[in-house]
């Protein structure tokens, strides 16, 4: 009898390493300081900490590329920007978006000749940016459409493509995430013509996004995952950590102190995806690709997504219930 | 025949239909002919907001008819010497073997450097993807040309330009002319692999990278459908000119 | 009848194989003269040398002057016709006079002309792939004829042929020649062929090649080719050959 129930808690036991071991957490990202919070959640080592483990990191160029990994199911959690996710959603994949990242920061870079005095003065330009679906693609579209302006858009799956094309100024401008427009700045080989947040004001940019699947099958990791997120997110935010952050960039994004000082660690990395103004400019993205028709149902057919539909907000309810007890376990106060 | 033709392609379309439905069935991995089409009708006519065939159309044909005509222009004048001349070929030769196996993709990184992304760059490419053929088939056009007529024209008083102008060139036409057709329909396969890795942003293959960054394999189906269809008007074109331009060899089975 | 062509001492060598060994004879102005000989003694490399596609040693003069390489007083008829195929019947006869310099209108009025002479008027937009054998040579012959030439070389000319029609084409040659009066030297294997046709014959050797002997044919012309006088020549011919 004795050896018997040995025999099952050892089963039971082993049973119960193996699925922990199964469940491997693995997050994309890009080279952005946009994905701040991801790179603190690692670099401090929080996930070991909740979860038992390392989550596992795939970077990637930019949103697009990032989408077609994620929607052939190579991850389950992107930080990524609000845009691309839409056109995958819209032909039938099941994802949401549960929580937001951060706002604004990307900007309009020139060659140091170009002299730029009003929209017009992009009439017929050559403009470099990510791929289309991506947030500087959909907004940079849907700008100059909104101003009537017709250039000549040029695709670029990296910086490291735009940075080249600048530099041997085969292109006139380019649209471009933080840090990369204070690079080339600091390079000489560009100045910054305007920033996003000129474009769109308070647009929502990267997101923190789930498959469906995964979020039903493993809530709680979900819910934790999110928590950290917006511990992370505020821990930013803390002048005292302001020192601790820019290292952590240094690292992460291979850039230098002067680079990393420009970090706008104290603005634009509000989380909450039930704030109405977010909610409306995830709307305003929705529109703007519709209108540039890439957001496509799975018989070709244009169509508008509902930002209300994409979003689940039940996620970061509970997260938000769970943020003390975490801040706990990871040894924060 | 001509109802064999529409009935097999009646069959292909069935499979093609039954294929997806049965195995396929993802929306991000392909398209049925039943999306295909719709799409294509759409993109063709104008319907649909981000493409816009006929455009697109133009500028492959653009960057087909920019870079063939100088490969037609440099190959056959290259070919005519290299067959007629024994030192020309000797000269040249080793050069053009060296560079010929080289695949015009591989030219890619070059002509971006060189040209940057400019229509003058996806032109080069396809330059020198059509170039050999053309090159190639008029050398061997030339240096074949059968002795007999070249004696009969000398006993005739014909003197070297007589012999050039009118034996070797006319006689080598057939060649030339094939080598013409083989030329234009690499020169059109170079125009999509040239487009497609970004030579240029403008054309169908330039198109075909846009819509699979839309997750739209029904679009992507369309532009190819289209590069298949105006490959083989090409083609056509080609056939029939060479047609009516050589009469004298349509009771010529074998050569 | 004066000379208008004489070959002295000719020697021909192909590599170290001597072909032609002291080869001498004339032919007089308008007359016509066949060459025979054993298979690949070298008759169409005599008859090559003459119309300058060939080197040699020797002489060899065509109205006193030294022949130096081909040229359209020297017009030469192939064997498989050389008619160019890209051309229609009446632009293959034009071509000798187009690289005259002669303007298109002449030309063309003058091919057809010789056209009607060999008995092809009709034919003229036709190609070479859609005619016979037998039409093929006449286009040939028009073509060479048009170039007024001082001699008309013939090589085998009629080997092509099937029986029936070449029979029928020594007649229509004869016919022609008789008509524009051309020297011809005709270079044939068939003996028959050449009495039918010739004034004299030069009958060659084996390889090396010399004269053996020239031949008369004192026959009237039409000449009928089973009269005894004929088959006597034939036979003087035959054994000269063994």
């Amino acid at each position: 009898m004795k050896r018997l129930v040995a025999l099952l808690l050892v089963a039971a036991f082993l049973l119960c390493v193996q699925q922990r071991e199964e469940i491997e957490i693995r997050v994309s990202h890009q080279t952005s300081w946009h994905h701040t919070a991801l790179f603190v959640i690692v670099e401090k080592g929080w996930d070991e900490k909740v979860f038992g483990k390392k989550i596992k990191l795939t970077s990637f160029p930019s949103g697009p590329p990032q989408m077609e990994a994620f929607s052939a199911k190579q991850h389950e959690i992107a930080y990524v920007g609000a845009a691309p996710p839409l056109p995958i959603i819209a032909r039938g994949f099941d994802a949401k978006i549960v929580a937001s990242a951060n706002l604004e920061g990307s900007s309009l870079v020139s060659i140091p000749e170009f002299e730029y005095k009003d929209p017009k003065s992009l009439e017929g330009k050559r403009i470099m940016t990510f791929p289309p679906g991506s947030i500087q693609w959909t907004i940079l579209n849907d700008w100059l459409k909104k101003n009537g302006i017709k250039a000549e858009i040029i695709s670029a799956t990296g910086v490291a493509e735009i940075r080249e094309a600048l530099r041997t100024k085969s292109i006139d401008l380019a649209f471009v995430p933080d840090p990369t427009p204070y690079l080339i700045v600091q390079e000489g080989h560009g100045k910054i013509v305007m920033s996003s947040a000129e474009m769109m004001p308070m647009h929502p940019c990267c997101v923190l996004l789930m498959r469906g699947d995964f979020i039903r099958e493993n809530r709680d990791i979900a819910v934790k995952f999110v928590a950290l997120h917006i511990i992370a997110s505020e821990y930013i935010k803390k002048e005292e950590n302001k020192e601790e952050v820019m290292q952590i960039l240094k690292k992460w994004l291979k850039i230098d102190e002067r680079i990393a000082r420009e970090f706008p660690g104290s603005t634009n990395f509000q989380t909450d995806p039930r704030n109405e103004n977010w909610i409306k400019g995830l709307e305003e993205l929705c529109e703007a690709q519709y209108e540039l028709g890439i957001t496509r149902d799975a018989n070709g057919n244009v169509v508008k997504i509902n930002a209300q539909d994409i979003v689940d907000t039940a996620i970061y309810s509970e997260a938000l219930k769970i943020v003390p007890e975490i801040k706990k376990k990871i040894g924060l106060a | 025949m001509k109802a064999l033709t529409v009935v097999s392609i009646f069959i292909f379309l069935f499979f093609w239909e039954i294929f997806y439905w049965i195995f396929i069935k993802d929306p991000f991995l392909f398209s049925p002919p039943s999306r295909v089409f719709p799409t294509f009708f759409n993109i063709m006519t104008g319907r649909d907001p981000s493409f816009y065939l006929p455009a697109d159309i133009i500028y492959s044909l653009y960057h087909y008819f920019h870079g063939f005509s100088v490969a037609v222009m440099l190959g056959v004048s290259l070919g005519l010497l290299m067959g007629y001349s024994k030192k020309f070929e000797a000269l040249i030769s080793p050069i053009i073997e060296i560079l010929r196996p080289i695949p015009p993709i591989a030219w890619i990184p070059i002509a971006i450097l060189l040209l940057k992304l400019t229509h003058a760059a996806a032109a080069f490419i396809i330059f020198i993807g059509s170039f050999f053929p053309v090159l190639i088939n008029t050398r061997s056009g030339v240096a074949n040309v059968e002795i007999k007529y070249i004696e009969a024209a000398m006993t005739l008083g014909a003197k070297k330009s007589d012999i050039l102008r009118k034996v070797v060139i006319p006689s080598a036409m057939p060649s030339i002319f094939t080598g013409i057709r083989v030329g234009s329909g690499v020169a059109w396969m170079c125009v999509v692999a040239a487009e497609l890795f970004g030579v240029s942003a403008y054309g169908l293959g330039y198109q075909i990278e846009i819509a699979r960054l839309y997750h739209a394999p029904e679009v992507v189906l369309s532009y190819m459908l289209s590069i298949g269809l105006i490959g083989f008007l090409l083609d056509r074109f080609y056939r029939i000119l060479e047609h009516s331009l050589m009469k004298w060899r349509r009771g010529l089975v074998v050569e | 009848m004066s000379e208008i062509l004489s070959v002295k001492r000719l020697k021909k060598k192909f590599g170290d194989l001597l072909v032609l060994d002291d080869i001498n004879f004339s032919v007089r102005e308008g007359e016509f003269f066949s060459i025979i000989g054993p298979s690949g003694c070298g008759k169409t490399t005599l008859l090559r040398i003459i119309a300058g596609l060939e080197s040699f040693e020797g002489e060899v003069l065509l109205k006193g002057r030294e022949i130096r390489g081909p040229g359209a007083d020297r017009v030469m008829v192939f064997q498989d016709y050389a008619l160019f195929p890209w051309r229609n019947v009446i632009r293959n006869v034009t071509f000798g006079l187009e690289v005259k310099g002669m303007r298109k209108d002449d030309s063309l009025k003058i091919a057809r002309e010789m056209i009607k002479i060999v008995g092809l008027s009709g034919f003229e937009e036709k190609y070479p792939h859609e005619l016979s054998g037998g039409m093929k040579q006449r286009v040939a012959l028009a073509r060479a004829l048009v170039c007024d030439p001082e001699l008309l070389l013939m090589d085998e000319p009629l080997s092509a042929l099937d029986a029936q029609t070449r029979l029928e084409m020594q007649e229509e040659l004869m016919r022609i020649w008789q008509k524009t009066k051309k020297t011809v030297i005709y270079v044939t294997h068939s003996i028959e062929e050449a009495v039918y046709l010739s004034d004299r014959i030069l009958v060659l050797s084996k390889r090396p090649a010399k004269v053996k002997d020239v031949v008369e044919v004192f026959l009237e012309r039409p000449r009928n080719r089973f009269s005894a006088e004929f088959a006597e020549i034939c036979l003087k011919l035959h054994s000269l050959l063994k």
